[in-house]
């Protein structure tokens, strides 16, 4: 289609004079837009009611109250849809975000991250808009296949897109680079949260209802919008460019590889599934605490932690999610991915296993300071992984390897809140007291990071038999002085 | 940040990337942020009374 030519990759070549600090502005617009999926359930409770609220008489009371209040106000009708079966939306939504990044990543990597961003924007927006066509009329598999599959696919284009873009133009601190981009995904679930309460009430003012159709429809359009700034801002640097002043490494780490592996070969490799088993643990771990977060802190300080202060707790933790993206992974540049991981997987169960400890000794400083580490070592587990990638695998195909690896994150969006919700049966239906009910996730979460701990210390240099045969990485080649944050793995 | 692209084929046409336009990019995804952290910390600052 000749009137989709300027999403090709060769017209976004960047000439000479572009300033690469555009690029991660581009790739924040995408990736605050798409962090949306994490605000998702500020819907759950209107959509759980939507049938009871479209029944209510026209001369009701109740359509003089606050949306809010009016939800709550209002017994869910029989035919109206129940909260386990809405949180299968983002469920499904996470999944496919997951199988999209792993199915389309290398396209991306050929197409570049123009197209991908534009495919990206038109998914997501698309999905909100067939999703609010569910909500109006009630069809949950519209809602489902709206939002969870199509706006799902939208996700994972739009959080692949611009990773390996940024590591092609920041070969001095790639870290840095995906961490801002990534820290757009934890940041975008702040902006839409309230945004998306603001828009419920505007229009529950204006036609009486829910809210929630307007409220799909707006936000599609808006994010349409503002991811449109990314796709025209993006650009790819031109072959062989470097940064001014920017000298590649002789005497780097041995982790860090002077050669590209390909997708296919990636997947071959033991590195690819000791940093797919990395991430799954660091995700599901993270569920675990993030998923409880406010019924623990309210159980653990009956009292102290009220159901009002917990929610600002939440909040706390969403912004520790938000800086552990951009610090840590930013810290790697320096310390080197491994030793990053490392800490993360040593520090961890420590701080897992003081939670516990913290509800017996009524320390409530200790156990936030401890949910807050958790929640940024969390982040900075999504955020430090694609220069991990880079690293081994070289920049050629990043963004399709990073893609398949995102598979870990669709299992553990699915193994994590399993998971929990199955140990919190269990202790229930052994007595066990609400203060002691979170104590063997926890465990069990430590133990997980111990199994991400022996995987970090077995990543070696890939085998040579993997590298392809073609040029070295560019930004890697071991051409001259070597610079001190290169030196280290 | 100027000239961070120096090392690029002298061949093609100059793209203007003036310091006006990289902070016009920053604040265009650096307002909605600091609003939607903002609204985060108003809701946390409970937690502290």
């Amino acid at each position: 289609m000749a009137f989709l030519s300027f999403l090709d990759r060769e017209r976004i070549v960047a000439k000479p004079g572009f300033n690469r600090w555009l690029v991660p502005p581009a790739a924040l617009a995408i990736h605050l837009c798409i962090g949306q999926a994490y605000a998702f359930s500020v819907f759950n409770k209107p959509l759980a009611k939507l049938v009871a609220i479209s029944r209510l008489p026209h001369a009701d009371t109740l359509r003089t109250l606050s949306q809010s209040k009016l939800v709550d106000a209002v017994t869910a009708a029989p035919t109206d849809w129940s909260i386990p079966t809405i949180t299968w939306v983002f469920s499904i939504a996470i999944v496919c975000l997951g199988l999209s990044a792993a199915t389309f990543g290398a396209w991306l990597d050929r197409v570049g991250p123009r197209k991908a961003m534009f495919a990206s924007a038109v998914c997501f927006s698309c999905g909100f808009f067939v999703g609010a066509i569910g909500v109006r009329y009630h069809q949950f598999w519209l809602l489902l296949g709206g939002y969870g599959v199509l706006g799902g696919i939208g996700l994972g284009l739009g959080y692949i897109s611009p990773v390996s873009t940024l590591i092609k133009w920041f070969p001095d601190k790639p870290g840095m680079a995906t961490g801002l981009a990534i820290m757009g995904f934890g940041g975008g679930a702040m902006i839409a949260a309230p945004l998306s309460v603001k828009l419920m009430e505007t229009f529950h003012a204006m036609h009486h209802g829910s809210g929630v159709t307007g409220t799909f429809l707006t936000l599609g359009l808006i994010y349409l919008l503002y991811m449109m700034f990314g796709v025209f801002s993006v650009r790819i640097p031109a072959p062989g460019w470097l940064p001014a002043g920017f000298v590649p490494s002789v005497r780097q780490s041995k982790l860090v590889s002077s050669y590209n592996v390909s997708v296919d070969n990636a997947w071959k490799t033991p590195q690819f599934w000791m940093l797919w088993i990395m991430l799954l643990v660091n995700v599901t771990a993270g569920i675990g605490v993030l998923s409880q977060a406010s019924p623990m802190s309210q159980d653990l300080f009956p009292g102290r932690i009220t159901a009002v202060v917990a929610g600002g707790f939440v909040g706390l933790l969403s912004i520790a999610n938000m800086a552990g993206r951009f610090g840590w992974s930013s810290l790697s540049d320096v310390i080197g991915r491994k030793a990053t991981y490392l800490i993360f997987f040593s520090l961890g169960p420590l701080l897992y296993i003081a939670i516990p400890a913290s509800g017996r000794a009524q320390s409530v400083a200790l156990f936030v300071l401890c949910c807050f580490l958790i929640l940024t070592m969390y982040g900075g587990g999504f955020a430090t992984i694609p220069a991990y990638l880079r690293d081994l695998f070289g920049t050629r195909q990043v963004g399709a390897i990073h893609g398949r690896l995102l598979t870990a994150w669709s299992t553990a969006g699915v193994l994590g809140p399993a998971l929990v919700s199955y140990i919190g049966k269990y202790q229930t239906d052994h007595g066990v007291p609400k203060a002691h009910q979170y104590d063997l996730t926890l465990y069990i979460m430590a133990g997980l990071l111990v199994v991400g701990l022996i995987c970090d210390l077995l990543v070696r240099p890939v085998d040579a038999k993997y590298h392809d045969r073609e040029s070295p990485v560019t930004g890697m080649m071991p051409t001259a002085t070597p610079t001190p944050e290169a030196t280290r793995g | 940040m100027a000239n961070e692209a120096k090392s690029q084929s002298a061949s093609s046409p100059a793209e203007n990337s003036s310091k006006g336009r990289v902070i016009l990019a920053w604040t265009f995804v650096l307002v909605p942020l600091f609003w939607g952290v903002t609204q985060t910390l108003i809701k946390s600052a409970v937690m502290f009374r």
